[in-house]
Order: structure tokens, then C-alpha cells, then sequence
């Protein structure tokens, strides 16, 4: 909103506020004074004419008194009618009559009753000599003076009232009844209302039957003696106590002890009147006076109206007188919007010219020169675009070369997009297969945080995918933390400084702390600068196979134990025989113990044969390679032999090439191919034979070479050689000992190792047995077992 | 006469006990034998003084041949300088590892040794000890 009709709302809204509060002060206090200043008027007013009427009552009473105790009444009344001086007394009576009707012409007339009710004598002598007996003016004056109520005479048609006074004698006796008739009219006056208080006030008078005794305003002298006021205002003013105490002290201190007399109710017309009321106790009348309430209250409507009128006036003029200021409070500001207002146009010559004293007037001083500053600047600013803009021409011509530049390279980028495109789509196939696989994957950043881990983690370990992202995979708050030191460093070597795939098994502990066997395949993935950026990690939970090794193991174990217990009983038993611990022996007794013992160390042989057949069969055999010298092997498994060598005779030859690099073999292993094809080679070679060992490199591998002069080998059984417990008929002749295990066994050895076995032989020429194995030696493998060495 | 030497023989195979406590008889060893590691750690308790102790790894009861040598060769122990000879059929080289790793002295496979070797290298040992 403007701010010119901000501040005429303002101050119509103040003045409005205020002026309601202070018309509704105003009204509500003078309706109180008015009240009771009409209140007080009608009070006094009533008051002062039932005095007045009362006042005018008691002269007129007393008037009758002293009329009534004339001598001249008494000498009149003494006097019959009948003696001389009753004319000349008569005379003096109607004289009386005539100077008191002189004297007060209100008295309408005036007459003596004798004693028997006769009027005697009268103002009116048409009245005398009438019988006035039964009248009350009569009747009730015998002992005071009595004042008739008002009535309607007939005889005169009008309403009078009597004031009569009894004519006692010196002696106390009753000589007769001075009665004087006044007109009610008289009352009329005393009871017109003088209107002030509005045009419906009135006073009238009423006998104590509550008849109308003067004029009522609003049915006129018709009322009189005809119409009733029943009203509560005239019941309060018949109240007995309030009669007693009026009779007796007047109205003064009336309101005082009896309370106000004012009286709110409806009136004979059953108008609502403020009315009061006054007992005259002369004469038993009440004297009413009213006014209608509307009448005194109608003020209140012309108020209302002068105040509206003054209100609106006075509005009219605040906003006159509003407007007028704002205006001259607004009209600088407007200048000052206007010149805002042309500056933004970019008339920067403006001025405001506003040149009043007040804050405005600074205001608009600061404004122009802020204006005088801003073109200053302008100009300045001008100039340096200027100049701007010729080197900017030469920027641009720049420019456009490397837009050029840079579309180009935007092409190759669409084409790579495209590419990466498609590459995320192959990605998110494997990422599925990857997700969902239940073997454990995890891949990690070059430092082994993980950053990826498939369900199948969660699946093993029990380790939710977000639990383990961020930290560092294997740790011991998650799975790891239970093979040796050693193993995690050997682990971590191999991944870090020799950057190599790890391949092993890891006993691992889930989440809710139970131990599993997983099968590890750690692999680093490099980066172009060879750094290792990432590592995956597969592992399965190999738990049930290591169970079932383990279960297979511990049969094998429990086997062998159970095969050789009763083996070894004998033996020890005929070693204690042989050895003379029961006695000497004769020499039948010992040859056949040695039989005995010879039979059961080939079984011994063959349980142990047995057993590394099972080994290789269930696959339990472990291979733990080591750089190995193949020369030193031979030598030792023939110095082994050499009892054998000894006792044929045999002529033994080896042969191991020079600087033959170590082989990373298991030794163990490779003994037990030594030792059988040696043995072999000299168990199946008549005394005096020849047998070779030869070691030495053959292109990428090292080859050991066996040969003899022996048996050899029948063609049609050439092909069962290498087959479990077979020994050929040839030298099953020569030989009883062997078990047909032994090639069966080597050839699982070598070709477990990655090797091949092959031979040549002519029956009864020799035999020439071939092994071959990788110069990269034996794979590392885990087995429980390791194959037995055989005798 | 040199003292006689107090050998406890664990093992639970009684033709085999009975082997060897002849044997050991006839070279000077007096031979106490259990037959599973309870009745062992009862008899070393009573306080007879055992010089060695030939162990078989399979025996009677839910204890074998590792819990003894666990239980002789552990912090503590009054039995520790005790010198133990395995001398099962099992041929596991992880069994053999572990007795040699909680402190037995030698292992022996029952079907490859002859009593004779056997005792001799106890033998052997004692002497060495004794110096």
C-alpha cells in the first residue's frame, strides 16, 4: 500500500477507536444524569403540589372552623325561627354568607344545618329548608370538622367537595353544621402540569377508590369519577405504612425512611410511565404524578444522532487534514521513486531536487551523487569495454581454432563411450553371475580394502556385503585370523611383492564363530604401471571335503593300525624266537621260524603297499616340493640297495649329468621312484647282472633312466605292467617277493607330478624304464597322507 | 649290577604288552604297563618312579598317545624330564609331528622295527642321560 493511504488508514483507524470509546462513555453517563435529573423533577414536582393541595386543604378547614364557631352562627342557630329578631339574625347570616363568598370565591356555597339536618340557612336559597339529614356533611361532622369526598351533585351538575364543621355551644352541645361547598375544579389548576418534562407529563388527583378526582390529560373531566387509575403507583401510594408515616411527619424525610417512591410501571392506559405519588392524609386522596418513559427518553435518539453527525464530521475532517499531511510527507518520496526511475531509464543527468531539510532531503542529496558517481563509472567502465573488445576479436579468432580441436576430440570420446558402452554391458552380465555365485568373491584395491563382495560371502561367512565393503578382507573381525603368522605372511608375499596368484587351504571362522575349511585362489590384478591396483578373491567352502579327507585319513590311519598290530605281534614274536629269548632253537625249529618271519614281513610289505595305494586312489598323498638334487637322491637309494647289490653281484653304474639344476620335486617322491625301479631293476636281473641309473636334462625335462639286463618283460604282458598287483609269470618263477604294486604306484606319482613313464624291454635281453618329469617340478599339493616308503 | 631301569609301557594290545615285557625283562628293564592314559597318569601318581615310557598311540578309553604326552610333557609337570618313545602302526606324518613336537623322543613304526633296535636306542639314551 501506498504509503500516503498507510497513513490516512492510520489515522482513521486511532481516530474511530477513540471516538466509539468516547461516545459510548458519554451516552451511558448521560443517560444516568438525565434519569435522574427526571427522576428528582418528577419527585419535587409531585411533592410541592401535594403540599400546595394540602396547604390549601387545611385553610380551607380552618376557614370552616373559624366560620363555624361565629358567634353570629351560634346566635342564629339559638334563635327559632318563629322569634322577632330570627329576620334581623337571618340577615347577618346571609351577610356573612356574602362577605365569605367575597372574601373567597372558590366557595361555591355556604350553609348552616341545624341540628336536625334542615339546611337553615344558605348562599343558596333554593336550598334552604331542604332535609340534608342523611348526608355525610351532616352525619359525619356531628363531632369535627369533616371533609366530603368529591361527588356529583345533581342538583347543582358539578363535582363538589364539602368542608363542614360542627356548631358546638358553650356548653358542648351540637347546634348545627356549618358546611361550605367548594368546586373540585379549584384542583384543576394546582394539578395542569407544566410539561417540562415533556408533553405527556401529568398530575391528577384520586379519591382513596382510586376514581379519577381531577382531569385526566388523556381522557379529560370525563375521567372524573368515572375512570379508575389501578396502577401499582397508586397501590405504592395506598401503602399503609407509607400513609401512617406521611399522616404523621408529612414528606419530609419520606424518601429517606421509606425509600424512593418512584415508581416504573404502566400506567391506566398501561403505557410505561416514570411515575410518583403523594398521600393527602386531609382527605384521604393521592396525588399522581407521571410522565412516559419514552417521552423522557426519547433524548437518548437525538443524542445518537448529533453524536453520529459530530462523529462523521470530525472523521471527514481527520482525512482531510490526514490526506493533506501525507501528501506533503509522500510527495518527496514519490520524486525520489521517479528519479530512480529515469536513472534506470538511463537518463543519468537527473536530479532529484528535493530540497527539504528532513531525512528525505539528505536522502535524496546522497542520491543524486551517488547518480554523478555511477556515471563517472560509466564512462570509465566504457572505456576499458572498449578496449576489451579488440582484444577479445583476437581471443576469438584463437578460440575458434581450439573449438575445432575440441570437436575432434569429442568424436573420439563418442566412439569410446560407445565402446564402454557395450563393455558395461558384458560387465553387468558378469557382475550378475559374479553376484549371485555361491562362492565366495571378493575383490579388494591394491592394500586388500574390499570393494566388492558377492552373496556368496554372506553365504560362508555369514557376513553381510555391506559389514565387510571398506574393510580389510580376511581381517580377524571378520573371517580370518586363525592359521599362523607365518601363513599370512607367506600369503601376503606372494600377492604383494611377487604379484602371483595364492592357491591354498585356509581354515577360516564364520560370524557366528564356526570354523570352516575354504579352498583360497587370491589373484592380484595390476595396473599398466605393474603396481597392484586390485585383488580377487575366490574362495570355496571346502569344510565337507576336508571333513571327508579327514574321515577317509583317519580310516586309513585306523586301518593301517588294525593291519599291522597282529604283523607286528609276529614279527616280535619271532625276532624274540630267533633271537634264542624261549630258548636256543634247533635248526629246523629256526628255519621254520624264519619262514615265518620272512612271510610276514612281506606282508608287512604289502599292507604298506596297500596302504599308499589307497593314499593314491582317494588321492589323500601329499606333494610338498622342494628344490631337490635328483643326483644326490640316486646316490643315496643306491647306497640303500647296496645289500641287494652285494648279494647278487650285481655290477650298478649311475650316470648323473653335470650341473643339473635342483628340481622343485618332493623328495620323498621321488625316493620311492628310485627305490622301485631300482629294486625292481635288481630283482628281476640274475646274479652278475648289470643295471644303470642314469639322471639328466632332457629338453624341459629331467629324465632318470633305468636300466638292466635282467627278465625283461613278455610282450603279450606288456601292457599290465603298470596295473595293481600285477607281476608278470616270468618273474613270479624267479621271485617270490613282490608285491605288483610298486609301478602301478610310481606311475600315479609321476604322472601326479606332471610327468611320464614309459619303458622298453626284450624278454630275457633287459628292460629299460623311461621317467620324465617337468624342470618346473611338482605342483604343490595338499594331502593328508604321505606315501610309505617301501623296503 | 647296573640298577634296574623302570619302564611304563603304554599300550592296549595284550600279545604285544606281553612281547615287550619279556623282551624288556630280558634286558634289565622292570616293566610296569597300562593300557590307556587313566590307568598311565594312575600309575605314574602313585609315585613309582618311571625312567621311560614306551607309548602307543591307539589305546583303551577316549584318551590316546597325545593326550599323555600333552598331559606328562606340560608346564609344570612333575613326569616332564620323563623321556617318552612312540611306538605306533599309524603312519600319519602329522602324528608323528606332533609327538615330536610336544616333546616325545623318537617315533617308532611298530611293523618296520625290531624290538631289539627298539630298546637298544632306549637303551642307548638312558647312558646318554646318565652321563
Amino acid at each position: 500500500m501506498k504509503i500516503r493511504n498507510r497513513i490516512n488508514f492510520g489515522y482513521l483507524s486511532a481516530y474511530i477507536i477513540i471516538m466509539s470509546l468516547v461516545g459510548l462513555v458519554i451516552g451511558i453517563y448521560t443517560t444516568g444524569l438525565v434519569r435522574k435529573n427526571i427522576d428528582a423533577y418528577i419527585q419535587s414536582s409531585n411533592h410541592a403540589r401535594a403540599e400546595h393541595i394540602r396547604t390549601y386543604i387545611r385553610d380551607q378547614k380552618i376557614t370552616s372552623e373559624i366560620l363555624a364557631a361565629a358567634s353570629v352562627y351560634r346566635d342564629f342557630l339559638k334563635t327559632p325561627a318563629s322569634s322577632s329578631e330570627y329576620a334581623a339574625v337571618k340577615k347577618k347570616i346571609d351577610d356573612r354568607f356574602i362577605r365569605t363568598r367575597q372574601v373567597d370565591p372558590t366557595i361555591d356555597e355556604v350553609f348552616i344545618i341545624d341540628r336536625y339536618g334542615k339546611i337553615a340557612a344558605s348562599s343558596d336559597k333554593t336550598q334552604e329548608g331542604l332535609d340534608k339529614s342523611h348526608d355525610d356533611y351532616f352525619a359525619k361532622a356531628q363531632s369535627s370538622t369533616h371533609i366530603k369526598d368529591v361527588y356529583y351533585s345533581d342538583t347543582v351538575n358539578k363535582f363538589n367537595y364539602t368542608i363542614s364543621t360542627p356548631i358546638i355551644d358553650d356548653n358542648g352541645m351540637l347546634l348545627g353544621v356549618s358546611v361550605m361547598r367548594y368546586l373540585s375544579k379549584n384542583f384543576f389548576s394546582i394539578t395542569q402540569a407544566e410539561n417540562r418534562l415533556g408533553d405527556t407529563e401529568e398530575n391528577f388527583l384520586i379519591n382513596k377508590d382510586k376514581f379519577f378526582l381531577t382531569p385526566s390529560k388523556f381522557f379529560g373531566e370525563a375521567a372524573i369519577l368515572k375512570e379508575q387509575a389501578v396502577t401499582k403507583n397508586a397501590d405504592a401510594c395506598f401503602n399503609q405504612q407509607d400513609i401512617a408515616y406521611v399522616t404523621k411527619n408529612g414528606y419530609a424525610g419520606l424518601i429517606d425512611d421509606r425509600g424512593s417512591q418512584i415508581v416504573e410501571a404502566k400506567d391506566y392506559r398501561n403505557v410505561d410511565v416514570i411515575a410518583t405519588h403523594a398521600y393527602i392524609p386531609e382527605t384521604g386522596w393521592c396525588l399522581i404524578t407521571k410522565v412516559d418513559k419514552s417521552d423522557v427518553l426519547s433524548f437518548r435518539f437525538w443524542i445518537i444522532i448529533i453524536m453520529t453527525s459530530i462523529f462523521l464530521f470530525a472523521a471527514a475532517l481527520f482525512l482531510i487534514i490526514g490526506s493533506y499531511i501525507s501528501r506533503r510527507l509522500t510527495k518527496p518520496i514519490q520524486a525520489l521513486s521517479l528519479a530512480a526511475k529515469k536513472i534506470e531509464q538511463g537518463d543519468l543527468n537527473y536530479k532529484t531536487n528535493i530540497t527539504s531539510s528532513d531525512e528525505i532531503g539528505s536522502l535524496s542529496k546522497a542520491f543524486d551523487k551517488m547518480i554523478v558517481a555511477v556515471r563517472e563509472s560509466r564512462s570509465d567502465i566504457e572505456k576499458k569495454v572498449r578496449e576489451q573488445t579488440k582484444s577479445l576479436i583476437i581471443k576469438t579468432g584463437d578460440l575458434e581454432k581450439q573449438k575445432e580441436a575440441m570437436l575432434n576430440v569429442l568424436e573420439d570420446v563418442e566412439a569410446e563411450k560407445r565402446l564402454s558402452d557395450s563393455l558395461a554391458q558384458d560387465l553387468e552380465k558378469f557382475r550378475l553371475a559374479v553376484s549371485d555365485a555361491s562362492d565366495h568373491i571378493i575383490i579388494t584395491d591394491g592394500e586388500g580394502i574390499t570393494l566388492f563382495a558377492n552373496k556368496g560371502v554372506e553365504l560362508i561367512t555369514g557376513f553381510k556385503a555391506e559389514e565387510v565393503l571398506g574393510k580389510k578382507a580376511g581381517a580377524k573381525d571378520l573371517w580370518g585370523g586363525l592359521m599362523s603368522r607365518d601363513f599370512y605372511e607367506q600369503m601376503w608375499r606372494r600377492l604383494k611383492v611377487e604379484k602371483k596368484t595364492f592357491s591354498g587351504q585356509i581354515e577360516n571362522k564364520r560370524k557366528n564363530g564356526e570354523r570352516y575349511f575354504a579352498q583360497a585362489t587370491i589373484t592380484p590384478i595390476l595396473g599398466k604401471d605393474g603396481k597392484v591396483n586390485f585383488f580377487v578373491a575366490i574362495e570355496r567352502d571346502v569344510s565337507k571335503e576336508v571333513q571327508i579327507d579327514r574321515a577317509k585319513t583317519e580310516f586309513v590311519s585306523l586301518a593301517s593300525h588294525q593291519l599291522r598290530t597282529p604283523l607286528s605281534a609276529i614279527n616280535w614274536y619271532s625276532e624274540m624266537l630267533l633271537a634264542g629269548d624261549a630258548g636256543k632253537l634247533n635248526e629246523t625249529q629256526e628255519q621254520y621260524i624264519k619262514e615265518v618271519y620272512a612271510g610276514n614281513q612281506r606282508m608287512v610289505d604289502l599292507v604298506n603297499a596297500l596302504l599308499n595305494i589307497s593314499r593314491i586312489d582317494l588321492g589323500t598323498f601329499a606333494i610338498d616340493p622342494e628344490p631337490t638334487d635328483f643326483c644326490k637322491l640316486a646316490v643315496s637309494v643306491l647306497a640303500e640297495v647296496q645289500p641287494m647289490v652285494k648279494a647278487k653281484k650285481m655290477d650298478v653304474k649311475n650316470e648323473c649329468e653335470k650341473d643339473l639344476p635342483l628340481v622343485n620335486a618332493d623328495p620323498k617322491l621321488v625316493r620311492i621312484i628310485f627305490q622301485n625301479l631300482l629294486t625292481n631293476a635288481l630283482k628281476y636281473t640274475p646274479e652278475k647282472g648289470e643295471v644303470a641309473v642314469i639322471v639328466a636334462k632332457q629338453g624341459k625335462d629331467i629324465l632318470i633312466k633305468v636300466t638292466d639286463n635282467g627278465y625283461g618283460i613278455p610282450e603279450a604282458q606288456k601292457n599290465k605292467i603298470f596295473t595293481k598287483l600285477f607281476r608278470a609269470d616270468n618273474v613270479r618263477e624267479h621271485d617270490a617277493e613282490g608285491t605288483g604294486l610298486g609301478l602301478y604306484m610310481v606311475k600315479a606319482i609321476v604322472e601326479q607330478s606332471g610327468g611320464k613313464i614309459w619303458f622298453e624291454s626284450e624278454e630275457n635281453k633287459g628292460t629299460t624304464f623311461f621317467v620324465t618329469l617337468p624342470l618346473t617340478g611338482m605342483k604343490k599339493k595338499e594331502g593328508s597322507k604321505e606315501l610309505a616308503s617301501i623296503k | 649290577m647296573t640298577k634296574q631301569k623302570n619302564v611304563l609301557v603304554v599300550e592296549d594290545e595284550r600279545p604285544l604288552i606281553d612281547a615287550i615285557k619279556a623282551k624288556m625283562e630280558k634286558r634289565n628293564f622292570s616293566v610296569v604297563s597300562a593300557r590307556s592314559v587313566k590307568q598311565a597318569l594312575m600309575y605314574l601318581d602313585e609315585g613309582i618312579k618311571i625312567d621311560v615310557i614306551w607309548l602307543d598311540h591307539y589305546l583303551l578309553g577316549k584318551e590316546d598317545g597325545l593326550d599323555l604326552v600333552a598331559k606328562i610333557k606340560e608346564e609344570g609337570s612333575k613326569y616332564k624330564t620323563i623321556p617318552v618313545f612312540v611306538v605306533s602302526n599309524t603312519a600319519t606324518p602329522d602324528k608323528v609331528q606332533s609327538y615330536l613336537r610336544l616333546g616325545a623322543n623318537k617315533y617308532y613304526t611298530k611293523a618296520d622295527n625290531r624290538l631289539e633296535d627298539i630298546i637298544n636306542d632306549i637303551d642307548e639314551y638312558l647312558a646318554d642321560i646318565k652321563e
